[in-house]
Protein backbone atom coordinates (compact mmCIF):
# COMPACT_ATOMS: atom_id res chain seq x y z
CA UNK A 1 0.00 0.00 0.00
CA UNK A 2 1.45 3.49 -0.82
CA UNK A 3 0.14 6.47 0.73
CA UNK A 4 -1.73 8.76 -1.18
CA UNK A 5 -2.18 12.61 -0.16
CA UNK A 6 -4.20 15.14 -1.26
CA UNK A 7 -5.42 18.66 0.60
CA UNK A 8 -9.12 18.89 1.04
CA UNK A 9 -10.45 22.38 1.89
CA UNK A 10 -12.19 22.65 5.77
CA UNK A 11 -14.35 24.49 4.41
CA UNK A 12 -16.06 22.65 1.16
CA UNK A 13 -13.97 19.39 1.20
CA UNK A 14 -12.98 20.52 -2.36
CA UNK A 15 -9.37 19.74 -3.64
CA UNK A 16 -6.76 22.69 -2.25
CA UNK A 17 -4.03 23.23 -4.74
CA UNK A 18 -1.17 25.66 -4.79
CA UNK A 19 -1.04 29.17 -6.29
CA UNK A 20 1.49 30.67 -7.85
CA UNK A 21 -0.06 34.09 -7.51
CA UNK A 22 -0.94 34.09 -4.09
CA UNK A 23 1.79 31.46 -2.63
CA UNK A 24 -0.74 30.17 -0.72
CA UNK A 25 -2.67 26.80 -1.24
CA UNK A 26 -6.28 27.66 -2.64
CA UNK A 27 -9.70 26.26 -2.82
CA UNK A 28 -10.95 26.53 -6.18
CA UNK A 29 -14.29 25.69 -5.31
CA UNK A 30 -14.82 27.96 -2.64
CA UNK A 31 -12.27 30.55 -2.91
CA UNK A 32 -10.58 30.07 0.74
CA UNK A 33 -6.90 29.78 0.70
CA UNK A 34 -4.52 28.54 3.45
CA UNK A 35 -1.02 29.92 3.78
CA UNK A 36 1.61 27.27 3.39
CA UNK A 37 3.05 27.78 7.46
CA UNK A 38 -0.44 27.26 8.66
CA UNK A 39 -0.46 24.47 6.66
CA UNK A 40 3.03 22.79 7.78
CA UNK A 41 1.26 23.02 11.24
CA UNK A 42 -1.77 21.07 10.35
CA UNK A 43 0.56 18.53 8.56
CA UNK A 44 2.12 18.17 11.70
CA UNK A 45 -1.75 17.39 13.41
CA UNK A 46 -2.10 14.06 11.29
CA UNK A 47 -6.14 13.51 10.28
CA UNK A 48 -6.53 17.21 9.95
CA UNK A 49 -5.92 16.64 6.60
CA UNK A 50 -6.53 14.00 4.08
CA UNK A 51 -3.48 11.21 4.22
CA UNK A 52 -5.21 8.22 2.88
CA UNK A 53 -3.80 4.28 2.40
CA UNK A 54 -4.52 4.06 -1.27
CA UNK A 55 -4.13 0.75 -2.84
CA UNK A 56 -1.19 -0.22 -5.27
CA UNK A 57 0.14 -2.60 -7.43
CA UNK A 58 3.19 -2.09 -9.39
CA UNK A 59 3.46 -3.95 -12.66
CA UNK A 60 7.00 -3.57 -13.64
CA UNK A 61 7.28 -0.10 -13.93
CA UNK A 62 3.63 0.92 -13.79
CA UNK A 63 2.27 1.90 -10.19
CA UNK A 64 -1.38 1.97 -10.31
CA UNK A 65 -3.39 3.81 -7.37
CA UNK A 66 -7.18 4.63 -6.33
CA UNK A 67 -8.15 7.98 -5.74
CA UNK A 68 -9.93 8.24 -2.91
CA UNK A 69 -12.10 11.35 -4.35
CA UNK A 70 -14.04 9.37 -7.19
CA UNK A 71 -11.86 5.82 -7.27
CA UNK A 72 -10.88 6.02 -10.42
CA UNK A 73 -7.58 4.33 -11.32
CA UNK A 74 -4.39 6.69 -11.40
CA UNK A 75 -1.74 5.55 -13.46
CA UNK A 76 1.73 6.37 -12.74
CA UNK A 77 5.19 5.20 -13.16
CA UNK A 78 8.00 4.55 -10.89
CA UNK A 79 9.11 8.13 -10.59
CA UNK A 80 6.03 9.76 -10.42
CA UNK A 81 5.89 11.94 -7.25
CA UNK A 82 2.57 13.83 -7.63
CA UNK A 83 -0.45 13.82 -10.27
CA UNK A 84 -4.07 14.08 -10.99
CA UNK A 85 -6.46 11.73 -11.35
CA UNK A 86 -7.97 11.82 -15.17
CA UNK A 87 -11.28 10.72 -14.16
CA UNK A 88 -12.20 13.97 -11.06
CA UNK A 89 -9.10 16.29 -11.69
CA UNK A 90 -8.42 15.36 -7.86
CA UNK A 91 -4.32 16.47 -7.23
CA UNK A 92 -2.56 13.48 -5.27
CA UNK A 93 0.90 13.41 -4.30
CA UNK A 94 2.51 10.25 -3.64
CA UNK A 95 3.88 10.73 -0.56
CA UNK A 96 6.22 7.94 -0.48
CA UNK A 97 8.13 9.22 -3.56
CA UNK A 98 9.03 12.15 -1.59
CA UNK A 99 10.15 10.97 0.96
CA UNK A 100 12.71 9.31 2.92
CA UNK A 101 15.85 9.17 0.51
CA UNK A 102 13.80 10.96 -2.17
CA UNK A 103 12.67 13.69 0.22
CA UNK A 104 13.74 16.71 -1.49
CA UNK A 105 15.68 19.69 0.87
CA UNK A 106 14.24 22.82 -1.22
CA UNK A 107 11.36 23.34 -3.83
CA UNK A 108 10.92 26.49 -5.75
CA UNK A 109 7.37 26.94 -5.83
CA UNK A 110 5.99 27.87 -9.07
CA UNK A 111 6.03 31.87 -9.33
CA UNK A 112 4.05 32.07 -12.81
CA UNK A 113 0.56 30.20 -13.71
CA UNK A 114 -0.62 27.83 -16.73
CA UNK A 115 -2.22 31.43 -18.42
CA UNK A 116 1.02 33.10 -18.65
CA UNK A 117 2.82 30.09 -19.81
CA UNK A 118 -0.14 30.48 -22.69
CA UNK A 119 0.41 33.66 -23.62
CA UNK A 120 4.40 33.41 -23.60
CA UNK A 121 3.77 30.23 -25.83
CA UNK A 122 1.87 33.10 -28.01
CA UNK A 123 4.69 35.64 -27.70
CA UNK A 124 7.24 33.17 -28.77
CA UNK A 125 5.30 31.69 -32.13
CA UNK A 126 4.18 35.86 -32.91
CA UNK A 127 8.07 36.59 -33.45
CA UNK A 128 8.56 33.03 -35.35
CA UNK A 129 7.68 34.40 -38.69
CA UNK A 130 9.69 32.24 -40.87
CA UNK A 131 7.77 29.01 -38.83
CA UNK A 132 5.42 27.21 -41.29
CA UNK A 133 2.22 29.00 -41.43
CA UNK A 134 0.21 26.24 -40.75
CA UNK A 135 1.91 25.50 -37.81
CA UNK A 136 1.47 28.93 -36.96
CA UNK A 137 -2.58 29.07 -37.13
CA UNK A 138 -3.59 25.91 -36.63
CA UNK A 139 -1.00 25.28 -34.05
CA UNK A 140 -3.47 23.55 -31.16
CA UNK A 141 -1.44 23.27 -27.36
CA UNK A 142 -1.76 19.44 -26.79
CA UNK A 143 -1.29 19.31 -23.05
CA UNK A 144 0.61 21.94 -20.69
CA UNK A 145 1.96 20.68 -17.36
CA UNK A 146 3.24 22.24 -14.39
CA UNK A 147 5.70 19.82 -13.49
CA UNK A 148 8.45 19.73 -11.00
CA UNK A 149 11.66 19.03 -12.28
CA UNK A 150 14.11 16.83 -9.93
CA UNK A 151 17.26 18.65 -9.98
CA UNK A 152 21.33 18.12 -8.00
CA UNK A 153 22.36 21.60 -7.29
CA UNK A 154 26.04 20.85 -6.29
CA UNK A 155 28.50 23.18 -4.27
CA UNK A 156 32.45 23.09 -5.17
CA UNK A 157 35.24 24.47 -4.19
CA UNK A 158 37.67 23.66 -7.25
CA UNK A 159 41.30 23.99 -7.09
CA UNK A 160 42.24 24.29 -11.51
CA UNK A 161 45.50 24.32 -14.06
CA UNK A 162 45.17 25.87 -16.89
CA UNK A 163 48.00 26.39 -19.48
CA UNK A 164 47.76 28.45 -22.80
CA UNK A 165 49.29 29.68 -25.72
CA UNK A 166 49.64 33.35 -26.10
CA UNK A 167 51.03 35.88 -28.82
CA UNK A 168 52.28 39.45 -28.67
CA UNK A 169 52.77 41.68 -32.04
CA UNK A 170 54.75 44.69 -32.49
CA UNK A 171 55.00 45.89 -36.04
CA UNK A 172 57.12 48.71 -37.10
CA UNK A 173 58.00 50.40 -41.01
CA UNK A 174 61.28 50.78 -42.12
CA UNK A 175 61.31 52.30 -45.67
CA UNK A 176 58.50 51.04 -47.80
CA UNK A 177 58.41 47.35 -45.56
CA UNK A 178 56.51 47.00 -42.72
CA UNK A 179 58.02 44.27 -40.12
CA UNK A 180 55.73 42.26 -37.42
CA UNK A 181 56.93 40.14 -34.86
CA UNK A 182 55.25 37.71 -33.44
CA UNK A 183 56.41 36.91 -29.74
CA UNK A 184 55.20 33.14 -28.25
CA UNK A 185 54.35 33.13 -24.81
CA UNK A 186 54.22 29.67 -22.86
CA UNK A 187 51.20 30.79 -20.25
CA UNK A 188 50.55 29.10 -16.73
CA UNK A 189 47.72 29.93 -14.40
CA UNK A 190 46.46 28.21 -11.03
CA UNK A 191 43.99 29.22 -8.87
CA UNK A 192 41.07 28.41 -6.47
CA UNK A 193 37.08 29.21 -6.61
CA UNK A 194 34.07 28.47 -5.75
CA UNK A 195 30.41 27.44 -7.29
CA UNK A 196 27.23 27.61 -5.91
CA UNK A 197 24.05 25.88 -6.29
CA UNK A 198 25.63 24.34 -10.09
CA UNK A 199 21.97 22.66 -11.02
CA UNK A 200 22.29 18.84 -13.08
CA UNK A 201 18.78 17.42 -14.32
CA UNK A 202 17.92 14.66 -12.09
CA UNK A 203 15.12 13.17 -14.07
CA UNK A 204 15.67 11.22 -17.28
CA UNK A 205 12.12 12.05 -18.75
CA UNK A 206 13.35 15.47 -18.44
CA UNK A 207 15.12 16.56 -21.62
CA UNK A 208 18.69 17.99 -19.80
CA UNK A 209 18.86 20.26 -22.69
CA UNK A 210 15.45 21.88 -22.36
CA UNK A 211 16.07 22.15 -18.30
CA UNK A 212 19.15 23.57 -18.93
CA UNK A 213 18.31 26.06 -21.78
CA UNK A 214 15.35 27.52 -19.33
CA UNK A 215 18.10 28.72 -16.62
CA UNK A 216 18.91 30.07 -14.68
CA UNK A 217 16.62 30.05 -11.60
CA UNK A 218 16.77 31.85 -8.97
CA UNK A 219 17.80 29.54 -5.85
CA UNK A 220 17.31 32.85 -3.55
CA UNK A 221 13.71 32.37 -3.19
CA UNK A 222 13.80 28.10 -2.44
CA UNK A 223 11.82 27.14 0.83
CA UNK A 224 12.24 24.01 2.66
CA UNK A 225 10.18 21.24 0.94
CA UNK A 226 6.33 20.94 1.83
CA UNK A 227 4.61 18.02 0.36
CA UNK A 228 1.55 20.72 -0.11
CA UNK A 229 3.45 23.15 -2.84
CA UNK A 230 3.17 19.36 -5.12
CA UNK A 231 -0.57 19.99 -5.20
CA UNK A 232 -1.80 20.65 -8.53
CA UNK A 233 1.36 19.54 -10.41
CA UNK A 234 3.15 16.77 -11.82
CA UNK A 235 6.20 15.85 -9.81
CA UNK A 236 9.15 13.39 -10.20
CA UNK A 237 11.37 11.70 -8.45
CA UNK A 238 14.85 11.82 -9.20
CA UNK A 239 16.22 8.41 -11.06
CA UNK A 240 19.29 10.21 -11.94
CA UNK A 241 21.79 9.68 -9.16
CA UNK A 242 24.01 12.23 -7.29
CA UNK A 243 26.92 10.43 -8.72
CA UNK A 244 26.42 10.22 -12.20
CA UNK A 245 25.32 14.19 -12.02
CA UNK A 246 28.52 14.29 -10.77
CA UNK A 247 30.43 13.90 -14.12
CA UNK A 248 27.74 16.61 -15.82
CA UNK A 249 28.61 19.33 -13.00
CA UNK A 250 32.79 18.89 -13.31
CA UNK A 251 32.27 19.23 -17.64
CA UNK A 252 30.57 22.64 -17.02
CA UNK A 253 32.94 24.04 -13.87
CA UNK A 254 35.90 23.03 -16.08
CA UNK A 255 35.16 25.02 -18.70
CA UNK A 256 34.06 28.36 -16.71
CA UNK A 257 37.31 27.62 -14.80
CA UNK A 258 39.68 27.57 -17.90
CA UNK A 259 37.25 30.71 -18.93
CA UNK A 260 37.76 32.55 -15.77
CA UNK A 261 41.59 31.88 -15.69
CA UNK A 262 42.30 32.98 -19.46
CA UNK A 263 40.55 36.33 -18.33
CA UNK A 264 43.15 36.89 -15.97
CA UNK A 265 46.17 36.34 -18.99
CA UNK A 266 46.39 40.11 -20.15
CA UNK A 267 48.43 42.03 -22.41
CA UNK A 268 48.62 39.57 -24.98
CA UNK A 269 46.73 39.81 -28.38
CA UNK A 270 45.78 35.91 -28.98
CA UNK A 271 45.40 33.37 -26.22
CA UNK A 272 44.69 30.06 -26.95
CA UNK A 273 43.83 26.85 -24.42
CA UNK A 274 46.14 23.91 -24.41
CA UNK A 275 44.85 22.50 -21.20
CA UNK A 276 42.71 22.65 -18.09
CA UNK A 277 42.51 20.36 -14.94
CA UNK A 278 39.97 20.59 -12.62
CA UNK A 279 40.48 18.91 -9.02
CA UNK A 280 37.78 18.62 -6.72
CA UNK A 281 38.32 20.48 -3.07
CA UNK A 282 35.01 20.03 -1.41
CA UNK A 283 31.96 18.77 -3.21
CA UNK A 284 28.06 19.31 -1.69
CA UNK A 285 25.14 18.63 -3.65
CA UNK A 286 21.16 19.04 -1.91
CA UNK A 287 18.24 17.25 -3.63
CA UNK A 288 15.80 20.26 -4.93
CA UNK A 289 12.50 20.55 -7.06
CA UNK A 290 12.24 22.89 -9.50
CA UNK A 291 9.53 24.64 -10.90
CA UNK A 292 8.73 24.10 -15.74
CA UNK A 293 6.08 24.73 -17.37
CA UNK A 294 6.18 21.84 -20.44
CA UNK A 295 3.84 22.53 -23.44
CA UNK A 296 3.83 20.31 -25.52
CA UNK A 297 2.13 20.61 -29.43
CA UNK A 298 1.73 18.31 -32.62
CA UNK A 299 2.76 19.21 -36.34
CA UNK A 300 2.69 16.64 -38.75
CA UNK A 301 2.76 14.11 -36.27
CA UNK A 302 5.51 15.57 -34.83
CA UNK A 303 5.55 16.38 -31.18
CA UNK A 304 7.40 20.00 -30.33
CA UNK A 305 8.13 20.43 -26.78
CA UNK A 306 8.28 24.13 -25.05
CA UNK A 307 9.34 24.92 -21.49
CA UNK A 308 9.30 27.74 -19.26
CA UNK A 309 11.06 28.45 -16.41
CA UNK A 310 7.98 28.61 -13.85
CA UNK A 311 10.04 31.09 -12.01
CA UNK A 312 11.38 33.74 -14.00
CA UNK A 313 9.09 32.80 -17.55
CA UNK A 314 12.06 32.30 -19.70
CA UNK A 315 10.51 30.46 -22.32
CA UNK A 316 12.51 28.41 -24.94
CA UNK A 317 11.29 25.28 -27.81
CA UNK A 318 12.76 24.68 -31.00
CA UNK A 319 10.20 25.90 -33.79
CA UNK A 320 10.42 23.95 -37.17
CA UNK A 321 11.64 26.09 -40.26
CA UNK A 322 9.61 26.51 -43.77
CA UNK A 323 12.39 26.50 -46.45
CA UNK A 324 10.01 28.63 -48.98
CA UNK A 325 9.86 31.56 -46.59
CA UNK A 326 13.81 30.80 -45.89
CA UNK A 327 14.42 30.55 -49.50
CA UNK A 328 12.72 34.07 -50.29
CA UNK A 329 14.63 35.61 -47.12
CA UNK A 330 18.28 34.04 -48.62
CA UNK A 331 16.90 35.51 -52.11
CA UNK A 332 16.16 39.27 -50.42
CA UNK A 333 18.69 39.74 -48.55
CA UNK A 334 21.19 38.56 -51.32
CA UNK A 335 19.51 40.51 -53.75
CA UNK A 336 18.92 43.31 -51.53
CA UNK A 337 22.80 43.51 -50.31
CA UNK A 338 24.23 43.07 -53.63
CA UNK A 339 22.29 46.39 -54.91
CA UNK A 340 22.98 48.08 -51.68
CA UNK A 341 26.86 47.70 -52.77
CA UNK A 342 26.82 48.14 -56.11
CA UNK A 343 24.80 51.98 -55.80
CA UNK A 344 27.10 52.32 -53.01
CA UNK A 345 30.38 51.33 -54.87
CA UNK A 346 29.00 53.95 -57.49
CA UNK A 347 28.52 56.67 -55.36
CA UNK A 348 31.85 56.09 -53.85
CA UNK A 349 33.98 55.91 -57.25
CA UNK A 350 34.86 52.51 -56.49
CA UNK A 351 32.73 50.98 -59.74
CA UNK B 1 12.09 18.65 -46.88
CA UNK B 2 12.70 22.11 -46.30
CA UNK B 3 16.73 21.37 -45.74
CA UNK B 4 16.30 19.63 -49.47
CA UNK B 5 14.79 22.62 -50.64
CA UNK B 6 16.95 25.15 -48.94
CA UNK B 7 20.08 23.18 -50.37
CA UNK B 8 18.87 23.05 -53.76
CA UNK B 9 18.14 26.84 -53.62
CA UNK B 10 21.95 27.05 -52.40
CA UNK B 11 23.67 25.13 -54.65
CA UNK B 12 21.67 26.32 -57.52
CA UNK B 13 23.02 29.78 -56.73
CA UNK B 14 25.96 29.25 -56.24
CA UNK B 15 26.07 27.40 -59.33
CA UNK B 16 24.83 30.21 -61.45
CA UNK B 17 27.47 33.33 -59.46
CA UNK B 18 30.33 30.41 -60.73
CA UNK B 19 28.88 30.29 -63.89
CA UNK B 20 28.61 33.84 -64.76
CA UNK B 21 31.99 34.54 -63.29
CA UNK B 22 34.02 31.88 -65.48
CA UNK B 23 31.64 33.27 -68.32
CA UNK B 24 32.86 36.77 -67.21
CA UNK B 25 36.66 35.64 -66.92
CA UNK B 26 36.76 33.79 -70.50
CA UNK B 27 35.34 36.77 -71.85
CA UNK B 28 37.43 39.48 -70.52
CA UNK B 29 40.54 36.92 -71.26
CA UNK B 30 39.36 36.11 -75.24
CA UNK B 31 39.44 40.41 -75.43
CA UNK B 32 42.69 40.99 -73.93
CA UNK B 33 45.00 38.16 -75.34
CA UNK B 34 43.25 37.30 -78.82
CA UNK B 35 41.36 40.54 -80.34
CA UNK B 36 43.52 43.66 -81.18
CA UNK B 37 42.81 46.94 -79.25
CA UNK B 38 40.83 49.21 -81.52
CA UNK B 39 41.98 52.45 -80.59
CA UNK B 40 45.63 50.85 -81.11
CA UNK B 41 44.87 50.65 -85.30
CA UNK B 42 42.25 53.16 -86.25
CA UNK B 43 43.07 56.95 -85.72
CA UNK B 44 39.59 58.58 -85.81
CA UNK B 45 40.99 61.73 -85.38
CA UNK B 46 43.15 61.33 -88.17
CA UNK B 47 40.97 63.43 -91.20
CA UNK B 48 41.20 61.66 -94.81
CA UNK B 49 41.99 63.53 -97.83
CA UNK B 50 40.01 64.05 -100.71
CA UNK B 51 40.63 62.16 -103.26
CA UNK B 52 42.61 59.39 -101.23
CA UNK B 53 41.14 56.29 -100.36
CA UNK B 54 41.03 54.87 -97.16
CA UNK B 55 43.40 51.92 -96.28
CA UNK B 56 43.19 49.49 -93.23
CA UNK B 57 46.73 48.87 -91.91
CA UNK B 58 45.91 45.70 -92.50
CA UNK B 59 45.34 45.75 -95.78
CA UNK B 60 47.95 48.01 -96.80
CA UNK B 61 50.03 46.64 -99.49
CA UNK B 62 53.60 47.71 -98.54
CA UNK B 63 54.18 46.49 -94.82
CA UNK B 64 56.21 49.13 -94.21
CA UNK B 65 53.25 51.50 -94.24
CA UNK B 66 52.26 50.39 -91.37
CA UNK B 67 53.46 52.61 -88.08
CA UNK B 68 55.14 50.44 -85.26
CA UNK B 69 53.12 49.59 -83.30
CA UNK B 70 53.78 51.19 -79.96
CA UNK B 71 54.01 48.45 -76.97
CA UNK B 72 50.86 48.25 -75.29
CA UNK B 73 51.48 49.40 -71.66
CA UNK B 74 48.92 48.74 -68.93
CA UNK B 75 51.03 51.67 -66.71
CA UNK B 76 50.52 54.27 -69.57
CA UNK B 77 46.75 54.06 -69.78
CA UNK B 78 44.69 54.34 -66.76
CA UNK B 79 43.33 50.96 -65.50
CA UNK B 80 39.53 50.95 -66.82
CA UNK B 81 36.76 49.73 -64.48
CA UNK B 82 35.20 46.67 -65.22
CA UNK B 83 31.27 46.61 -64.19
CA UNK B 84 30.43 42.93 -64.42
CA UNK B 85 33.81 42.21 -62.36
CA UNK B 86 32.03 44.77 -59.73
CA UNK B 87 28.78 43.11 -60.30
CA UNK B 88 29.72 40.11 -59.88
CA UNK B 89 31.89 41.07 -56.33
CA UNK B 90 28.61 42.63 -55.28
CA UNK B 91 26.57 39.57 -55.95
CA UNK B 92 28.95 37.12 -54.24
CA UNK B 93 29.15 39.44 -51.04
CA UNK B 94 25.62 39.43 -50.87
CA UNK B 95 24.96 35.45 -51.01
CA UNK B 96 27.77 35.64 -48.10
CA UNK B 97 25.34 38.04 -46.35
CA UNK B 98 22.71 36.63 -47.07
CA UNK B 99 23.94 33.12 -46.02
CA UNK B 100 24.69 34.17 -42.94
CA UNK B 101 21.60 35.70 -42.02
CA UNK B 102 20.06 32.63 -43.16
CA UNK B 103 21.99 30.27 -40.81
CA UNK B 104 21.58 33.06 -38.16
CA UNK B 105 17.84 33.14 -38.87
CA UNK B 106 17.82 29.45 -38.73
CA UNK B 107 19.75 29.00 -35.78
CA UNK B 108 17.49 31.05 -33.89
CA UNK B 109 14.88 28.50 -34.06
CA UNK B 110 16.81 25.92 -32.53
CA UNK B 111 17.87 27.50 -29.25
CA UNK B 112 17.27 24.02 -26.90
CA UNK B 113 20.52 23.19 -26.25
CA UNK B 114 22.77 22.18 -23.63
CA UNK B 115 24.94 24.51 -21.71
CA UNK B 116 28.80 23.92 -21.90
CA UNK B 117 29.64 26.09 -18.44
CA UNK B 118 28.40 27.21 -15.02
CA UNK B 119 29.56 30.94 -15.51
CA UNK B 120 26.53 32.00 -13.20
CA UNK B 121 27.47 29.94 -10.35
CA UNK B 122 30.81 30.73 -9.99
CA UNK B 123 30.70 32.81 -6.16
CA UNK B 124 31.98 36.45 -7.10
CA UNK B 125 35.16 37.22 -5.53
CA UNK B 126 35.77 33.99 -4.56
CA UNK B 127 39.15 33.70 -7.18
CA UNK B 128 42.27 33.24 -5.72
CA UNK B 129 45.07 33.24 -8.35
CA UNK B 130 47.83 30.59 -6.72
CA UNK B 131 50.29 30.26 -9.43
CA UNK B 132 51.21 32.89 -12.78
CA UNK B 133 53.49 31.97 -14.98
CA UNK B 134 54.58 33.39 -18.20
CA UNK B 135 57.30 32.21 -20.25
CA UNK B 136 58.94 33.32 -23.67
CA UNK B 137 59.39 30.83 -26.22
CA UNK B 138 60.16 32.21 -29.68
CA UNK B 139 59.56 34.89 -32.08
CA UNK B 140 58.85 35.32 -35.77
CA UNK B 141 59.52 38.82 -37.99
CA UNK B 142 57.60 38.83 -41.01
CA UNK B 143 57.98 41.71 -43.69
CA UNK B 144 55.85 43.49 -46.07
CA UNK B 145 55.82 45.65 -49.11
CA UNK B 146 54.38 48.57 -48.45
CA UNK B 147 51.81 49.43 -51.77
CA UNK B 148 52.57 53.05 -52.71
CA UNK B 149 48.99 54.26 -53.32
CA UNK B 150 49.95 57.42 -55.71
CA UNK B 151 51.70 55.10 -58.59
CA UNK B 152 49.16 56.57 -60.83
CA UNK B 153 49.42 59.96 -59.89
Amino acid sequence: MAELMDYKCPACSGALEFDPATQKMLCPFCGSSYDMEELREKDAQAGEWTSAKAEEWDDGNVAVYRCESCGGEIVGDETTAATACPFCGNPVVMAGKVSGEFKPEFVLPFQLEKKEAEQKLKQYLGKKKFAPGAFLRENRIKEIRGLYVPVWLYDSDIHAAASFEATRKRTWTQGDTEYTETSYYDVYREGDMSFANVPVDGSTKMPEDLLESVEPFDFGKAVPFQTAYLAGYLADKYDVSMETGAARVNERMQKSAEDTLRKTVKNFDSVNSRSTQIQLLRGVAKYVLYPVWMLNTVYRGETYTFAMNGQSGKFVGNVPVDGGKLGGLFAGVAVGSAAVLFVLGKLLGMI
Amino acid sequence: MNKKLLSCLLAFTLCCVFAFSAAAVNVRTFVADVAPPFEENYDFDETVPEGETFVLYGEADDPAQVPAQAPSSETDTPQEKSPVKAVLICCVIGLVIALIVVLSVKSSYKPVRRRSDAAEYLVDGSLQVTASNETFIRSDVSERTIENKNTNA
